[in-house]
C-alpha cells in the first residue's frame, strides 16, 4: 500500500515537473522565434542565452521524468477472432482477465490432433500458471471471437502478491486445482481420440 | 535612413542564404515544438505520465528544442558579423558607426567604406575573431560586453582585448598588385606577419578618437 501511495505522490511531482517543462520550452521557443525573425539586434544574444538556459533545463526534466516513469502494468489488448494470445511453452509474462469475447484452452502438440480443454470467456483469468509456478504456458490458448483482454504485467502480479498472501494463497490452490483438472482432461481427451479411433 | 538601408537591406541575390534557410527551418521547428506541447496540454492534460505520451515529451521538449538551440545559435552568432548588430549597442558604438558612414572621414573604416573596399560585415571584416569561425575567448569576451551594456557597467574608453593583429588587414591586402609594388612592405613583410610592426601607425586612425567618459544620463 505504501508503494501505491509513494508513487502517486511521485507521480503527482513528475506531471507538476512536465508542466513546468512545458512553460519552459514555450519560453525559450517565443525567445527563439525572436532570434529566428529580428537577426542582427543584440536582444538577440540575450533573447538566444534565456532561451538556452531554459531548454537546457527543460532537457533535463524531461529526461528524468521519461526514464523514471515505467512502462503501464495493466494494458488493454485486442485480438481478433482466431488469433494466438500464446502458445504451449513460450515463457509467460502476463496474466489475461477476458472483459469481452471468448477464448479457448488447446492442447496442441506437434504431430497430435489439436484437442480444446477448456473454454473461457468475461470475467475468466487465464496465463497465471506460468507465473505462479514459474514454468512455461501449458496450453495454447486462442481467441474464438473478437477479444478484449486486460493484460497484467508480471512485476505488477508479483507486487499484488507480495503485498495480499490472501491472494497469494487463493491463486496458489486455484493453480493446483487448474493443473490437476488440465492433466485429467488431456488425458480423457487422449482416451476418447483413442476410442475413436 | 540611407544607414538604415544600408545596414539592414537586403540584396536580391542574397535573399535565400544558408542563413534565412536556417530561419525558415528555425520558425517552422518552433511552431511545431508549440503544437506538440499545446496538443498534450490540452488533450492529455490529466494524462501526461501515459506512457505512450513519453516520445511525445521526447520530441517537444527535448529533441526539437535541442535542435533549435543550435540553429539559434548559428543564426545569432552569424547575425553578430552584420554591423547592425554592433550598431545596436547605441552609446558604445554610435561615433564608430557614424564616422564610417560620413564621406568627409579620412579614418581607415570610413575609407574602406566609402569606396566599398568592403561590401557586406564592415566591422567583421576587420574584426575576425568573432562569427562562427573565431574564437572561444572572442566569444566570452562579446558576453562580458553583453552584460555590460545591459547593466551599465561599461566603461570608455573601450579597449581591445588583444592588440590588434596585421592579419586582420593583410588578409586582403597581401599579395595584392598595389601592395606588394611598396618597397617598405616587402621589407618589413617577416615583421608585418609576425606582428612586430603594425600597419596602423602607418595608415591610422582606424575610428575617431573616442570620448574619455560616458556622457551624463538624463535626469542623473
Amino acid at each position: 500500500m505504501n508503494t501505491i501511495l509513494s508513487r502517486a505522490s511521485a507521480d503527482r511531482y513528475k506531471r507538476s515537473a512536465l508542466i513546468v517543462a512545458q512553460i519552459l520550452t514555450i519560453s525559450a521557443t517565443i525567445m527563439a522565434i525572436a532570434v529566428f525573425v529580428m537577426v542582427g539586434p543584440m536582444t538577440v544574444t540575450l533573447f538566444m542565452l534565456a532561451a538556452q538556459g531554459f531548454t537546457m533545463l527543460s532537457i533535463l526534466i524531461c529526461l528524468v521524468v521519461v526514464l523514471t516513469t515505467p512502462e503501464r502494468e495493466l494494458i488493454k489488448e485486442h485480438f481478433a477472432r482466431g488469433a494466438i494470445i500464446f502458445r504451449k511453452g513460450e515463457i509467460g509474462d502476463k496474466v489475461y482477465v477476458i472483459e469481452n469475447g471468448q477464448v479457448e484452452a488447446v492442447e496442441d502438440e506437434p504431430g497430435k490432433q489439436e484437442k480444446v480443454i477448456r473454454n473461457m470467456g468475461p470475467g475468466d483469468h487465464f496465463g497465471e500458471i506460468a507465473l505462479i509456478r514459474r514454468m512455461p504456458r501449458t496450453l495454447t490458448v486462442r481467441a474464438v471471437t473478437d477479444v478484449d483482454v486486460l493484460a497484467i504485467k508480471a512485476g505488477a502480479f508479483a507486487s499484488l502478491f507480495a503485498h495480499l498472501p490472501v491472494l497469494r494463497e487463493s491463486f496458489q490452490q486455484m493453480v493446483e486445482q487448474r493443473l490437476q483438472t488440465t492433466k485429467q482432461d488431456v488425458q480423457r481427451k487422449h482416451e476418447q481420440a483413442e476410442d475413436s479411433q | 535612413m540611407p544607414q538604415a538601408q544600408i545596414l539592414h537591406g537586403v540584396p536580391p541575390h542574397q535573399q535565400l542564404t544558408a542563413v534565412t534557410f536556417v530561419n525558415h527551418i528555425g520558425i517552422a521547428l518552433s511552431i511545431i515544438v508549440l503544437l506538440v506541447i499545446l496538443y498534450t496540454a490540452v488533450f492529455h492534460r490529466d494524462r501526461l505520465l501515459e506512457p505512450k505520451l513519453m516520445w511525445l515529451h521526447l520530441v517537444g521538449l527535448a529533441i526539437l528544442p535541442l535542435f533549435i538551440w543550435f540553429l539559434g545559435n548559428f543564426v545569432a552568432i552569424e547575425g553578430a558579423k552584420k554591423a547592425a548588430f554592433c550598431g545596436s549597442c547605441h552609446p558604445v558604438m554610435d561615433p564608430y558607426i557614424n564616422d564610417m558612414l560620413d564621406p568627409s572621414s579620412k579614418t581607415l573604416a570610413a575609407v574602406h567604406y566609402k569606396h566599398r573596399y568592403i561590401v557586406a560585415e564592415h566591422c567583421y571584416s576587420c574584426h575576425v575573431s568573432y562569427g562562427l569561425h573565431g574564437t572561444i575567448r572572442a566569444k566570452m569576451e562579446g558576453l562580458k560586453d553583453v552584460y555590460r551594456f545591459y547593466t551599465g557597467t561599461w566603461e570608455l574608453p573601450i579597449k581591445l582585448s588583444l592588440p590588434y593583429s596585421n592579419w586582420n588587414c593583410l588578409q586582403c591586402h597581401q599579395g595584392a598588385k598595389k601592395y606588394e609594388e611598396l618597397a617598405i612592405h616587402v621589407a618589413f613583410r617577416s615583421d608585418m606577419t609576425s606582428d612586430k610592426v603594425s600597419c596602423i601607425p602607418c595608415h591610422g586612425p582606424t575610428h575617431p578618437p573616442q570620448p574619455t567618459a560616458r556622457r551624463k544620463e538624463k535626469g542623473a
